[in-house]
């Protein structure tokens, strides 16, 4: 079965699991540059001839471990309740 | 046209030592990637390299059975000078690999493909290379897909940097200092290294932000941060473990020594005096262990200090204090 994949980086679509995450500000320079190499993985791949379920596939895997790391990241943001 | 920070090697290896990521054991998010380059360019090797003052050393690698090499073996070492990625169709035929023991000898290295780990501020502290066992022309295409791996790798990296650091307090995470507390474990395990940390908590904290609010509160977190940053060492580790709680990690520091420090520490915090309407001023208690054969792991001495710290706060609070069994 052959998959359409968005090329758009700011498209949600490229990377759904990201989509739902509330990023803060402070991570927005680095989740934007992640979406745009992320497009640009998409575009060399599809040229390079690899079968869009092998570019899912990909693209799917790095953005599973990405998302684990922006959550990690947004606790450390988060400021902890101070002590009652 | 003259690329300074190609040539800047300092400046390259304060950029790799930020990230904090040499020695520390493998990460999903990289594993993915290698196992990834090897699939889709079809390699029997592939390893995220992170080029050290000596060696290089493998965050990620897959077909290698080798942790590290020295540097002066290195393909990658050679990759980092260049904006470009590397591409060397048949070692046997490149004079400065054709004697190269990963060439002659295991892992047999024949061609090779790096692309540098190129970070935002332009150092390149790495390269993701695809290696193969026999000769090999690397298409456009696949040079164009390792570039790309390599800038997820680097996107990688800069997260768990940012997820290492507490953006308000400039000091580690919980996460990260915890990480470092299992790394000071592990060479006390392996060599008796021992060191010691201490833990600390503003006391009355709670006051503060009760009574000037939470902004207040936080320019207190601030200005705490910004103290302790300048009187901890560059071998120490400073980290927020939550709330108002601190904590310090000092390697190849004995209990005396890391005494002397907290107290220099709470002598410090308690001169500080954050600008408002009035002015606010603080103490902090500590509690301060060592690695022993009593207190063998991370999370006794973390247990440890946490002891202390409760005597401190018992005894009247803006002191250090040891727990003694």
């Amino acid at each position: 079965m052959s998959h359409t994949l968005a090329l758009d980086p700011n498209s949600e679509s490229l990377a759904p699991g990201l989509a739902n995450i509330d990023v803060p500000p402070e991570l927005l320079p680095s989740v934007s540059r992640h979406r745009a190499n992320l497009a640009r993985l998409v575009e060399v791949l599809k040229t390079a001839g690899v079968e869009d379920t092998q570019i899912e596939a990909s693209v799917n895997g790095v953005v599973a471990s990405y998302r684990d790391e922006l959550l990690q990241a947004i606790k450390a943001l988060m400021k902890s309740p101070p002590d009652v | 046209m003259f690329d300074f920070k190609l040539q800047d090697e300092f400046g390259r290896l304060a950029a790799l030592r930020r990230y904090e990521v040499l020695d520390t054991p493998p990460d999903a998010p990289f594993e993915k990637i290698t196992a990834l380059v090897k699939t889709v360019l079809n390699v029997p090797m592939c390893a995220v390299s992170l080029v050290d003052k000596d060696r290089q050393w493998f965050k990620s690698c897959v077909g290698l059975d080798v942790r590290e090499t020295s540097r002066n073996v290195s393909f990658c070492a050679h990759t980092i000078g260049s904006r470009s990625p590397m591409v060397i169709e048949d070692a046997w035929l490149d004079a400065r690999f054709a004697g190269n023991p990963l060439v002659r000898g295991e892992p047999f290295i024949r061609s090779y493909l790096g692309a540098p780990l190129e970070t935002p501020d332009g150092y390149n502290i790495g390269a993701l290379c695809a290696l193969d066992t026999k000769p090999r022309i690397f298409a456009e295409s696949h040079i164009n897909i390792l570039k790309s791996f390599a800038s997820l790798v680097v996107d990688e990296l800069e997260l768990q940097s940012l997820a290492r650091t507490d953006q308000l307090t400039g000091a580690a995470s919980r996460r990260a200092f915890v990480d470092d507390v299992q790394r000071a474990a592990t060479r006390f395990a392996r060599h008796g290294l021992a060191s010691a940390l201490f833990i600390f908590d503003l006391d009355h904290f709670k006051r503060v932000n009760d009574t000037y609010g939470h902004i207040a509160g936080d320019q207190v977190l601030r200005a705490v941060g910004q103290c302790c940053a300048e009187l901890t060492r560059s071998t120490d580790t400073f980290g927020r473990l939550g709330g108002e709680e601190f904590a310090v990690l000092q390697p190849d520091t004995d209990l005396e020594g890391a005494l002397q420090t907290a107290n220099r520490f709470r002598e410090a915090l308690a001169e500080i005096v954050v600008q408002h309407d009035p002015p606010i001023g603080i103490t902090a208690s500590f509690g301060v262990a060592t690695f022993s054969g009593l207190c063998p792991t991370g999370e006794a001495v973390i247990a440890e200090a946490d002891r202390g710290l409760y005597l401190a706060k018992q005894g009247g609070r803006n002191r250090c204090c040891v727990w003694t069994r």
